[in-house]
């Protein structure tokens, strides 16, 4: 009889613990913290006058995107039937897609506010939309599945906290904010490992990507600007450039198949 | 009589369908650590984000990595009331209070497996957990192994003895060797896999085209010990054949095992080098987790076996001593 008590009380334990916690749905949206940079005066990045535009191209054969398998998951398979890598994506006119531009040196001294809109990523068809993207350390980043089937959004942060959120149902957001700049940030889903995206947090505003159409415009203040390109797959590369007041400048970068890029 | 022979009935102390039960949660065992190793090769650890329950449902649709990763909860959950139902049993049943008292471990261990591996997914698989959760995984896989040997009914018979035979170290001492040997070896494996450390070497028998690869990194340290610790596995395990197979060769009980174990050795290697080969396919790469934890079980019983029936005074009932 004792036996059978001290059995129904470890039984007892087990049921608690598979009662206990639960979603853990860390949906914690922290109000954005004013003032992101790195200290200094307040600078409104809005002023800045001077425009830098250019092309990220590509030289050399455009490997082939790899199909995705996405059997694992029915809805995944039908609603994204043929689905591509987004690792490497060329437009017709050679130019790479994907590319996060922004500026490593030059900005210091001054201070940045956050925005107040929010950065979207989507879970849309199985893919991220935006596959990459920038935003400032503090901003709001709220994360949407748009999907009828379940993700986990997994920051593979080094600098900032990790975090590793589930949203099973379709219409759920939950908002994350990354308190550190941190570049570049990796976004995965472990249910479907084809999923991954790139995130960019810097502590200014000047930093953009070369989107889908492989090309990009940077507005910076007047200065000496050392401007990075990074790629996923391609590493990186930096080029110095100085802007006048109300200038225009065009820099481009050239990322070439298996080799290091130039810049011009 | 020969010395295999069926000692008299001891029906008091015999339950075969205790031991049946034992065997089936040894079994249920070796699954959960292939759907282990599974969870690991598809990297689908944290596929579910929370825990206890999978996206706060008891069952999640199973696709993609859940199905790896809730699929080794639910197998564990059955493992687990495996373990409770066996320590129910054991508790009613047995007379031996050193074996009561082995199934209670073994169910503080089911539960204490439960909590790492809950831990190692809502702290984001740091390695000394999931480390740890590999390495209990072993242990416990040994202590349900060594619950079915005990409740066996051979085992309850007790074995017939074998006999001092020539030979340095003793033939049980050099079985805890060999079982010693493989279970830091299985510690190694774990700390490969939790290091991502698989390919740190990435070509097969050769590493990086020479016998010594260059040490420059902690993970090449960890793979090449691996790979070091399997030749010394192979070692031992040889070692302790060509002793069995010397002396003990009539008695099936330790011949058996042995036999079974070199010929796992010759799988375990072969698995290993394709897993090199395949980049680490999923499959492949768990059939070389369990493969080594089955080696492990076979060695935990040797060992047993052998610490009875050459040492006298264990547990050894000499009535069928040969002649």
């Amino acid at each position: 009889m004792h036996k059978c008590k001290l059995f129904a009380g470890v039984f007892a334990m087990l049921v608690v613990l598979a009662g206990c916690g639960g979603g853990g749905d860390d949906s914690s949206s922290l109000p954005p913290v004013p003032g992101g940079g790195g200290g200094g005066a307040s600078y409104d990045a809005a002023s800045a006058t001077a425009t830098v535009t250019g092309n990220i191209v590509f030289e050399g054969e455009v490997p082939e995107a790899a199909r995705i398998q996405m059997a694992a998951d029915p809805f995944c398979q039908s609603h994204n039937e043929g689905a591509t890598s987004q690792e490497v994506l060329v437009t017709d006119g050679g130019q790479l897609q994907n590319v996060i531009l922004y500026v490593r040196s030059g900005h210091e001294g001054a201070s940045y506010s956050v925005p107040g809109d929010a950065i979207v990523i989507n879970q849309q068809d199985c893919t991220y939309a935006p596959h990459v993207f920038t935003m400032i350390a503090n901003q709001d980043l709220t994360i949407k599945n748009s999907d009828t089937t379940l993700h986990n959004i997994h920051a593979f942060a080094e600098v900032n906290m990790p975090f590793n959120i589930g949203q099973p149902v379709e219409g759920m957001e939950t908002t994350k904010t990354f308190e550190q700049p941190e570049m570049p940030l990796p976004i995965r889903c472990d249910v479907h490992r084809w999923m991954s995206a790139f995130v960019g947090v810097f502590d200014h505003p000047f930093h953009t990507t070369s989107g889908d159409t492989g090309s990009y415009e940077l507005k910076l203040p007047p200065g000496t600007y050392e401007i990075v390109a990074w790629h996923e797959k391609y590493g990186e590369q930096i080029s110095t450039l100085e802007v006048a007041d109300a200038e225009s400048a065009e820099l481009n970068f050239t990322f070439s198949a298996g080799a290091e890029g130039t810049s011009e | 009589m020969t010395p295999e022979s069926a000692g008299p009935e001891v029906p008091e102390r015999e339950n075969i369908w205790l031991h049946r039960f034992a065997v089936f949660t040894a079994l249920g065992t070796t699954f959960l650590i292939f759907a282990g190793g599974m969870v690991t090769s598809t990297e689908s650890g944290l596929a579910v984000p929370d825990w206890p329950l999978s996206y706060g449902m008891f069952f999640p649709p199973m696709v993609g990595g859940v199905f790896y990763e809730h699929g080794h909860r639910m197998v564990a959950g059955f493992v687990g009331i495996l373990t409770f139902v066996l320590a129910i049993w054991v508790s009613l049943k047995e007379d031996r209070a050193w074996v009561r008292w082995l199934t209670l471990v073994a169910l503080v261990a089911v539960i204490t497996q439960a909590i790492l591996g809950g831990l190692t997914v809502l702290y984001l698989l740091p390695t000394p957990v999931s480390f740890a959760h590999a390495a209990l995984a072993q242990t416990f896989f040994c202590l349900i192994i060594s619950l079915a040997l005990f409740t066996s009914p051979d085992w309850k018979r007790g074995l017939p003895s074998a006999g001092e035979r020539q030979g340095s170290p003793r033939l049980p001492w050099l079985c805890g060797l060999t079982t010693a040997t493989i279970y830091l070896q299985l510690l190694m494996g774990a700390l490969m896999r939790h290091t991502q450390s698989g390919l740190a070497i990435p070509d097969f028998p050769l590493a990086f085209g020479r016998i010594l690869p260059p040490f420059e990194s902690g993970s090449i340290m960890i793979h090449f010990a691996h790979r070091v610790g399997a030749l010394l596995v192979t070692v031992m395990v040889s070692w302790t054949v060509i002793r069995i197979w010397t002396s003990y060769r009539n008695h099936k009980r330790l011949l058996t095992p042995i036999l079974i174990m070199a010929c796992l050795v010759g799988v375990q290697l072969t698995l290993g080098a394709f897993t090199i080969w395949s980049q680490k396919a999923p499959l492949i790469t768990s059939f070389h987790v369990v493969t080594g934890a089955v080696i492990l079980g076979m060695s935990v019983l040797l060992t047993l076996r052998a610490f009875v029936m050459v040492m006298p005074g264990i547990e050894a009932r000499p009535h069928l001593q040969p002649a």
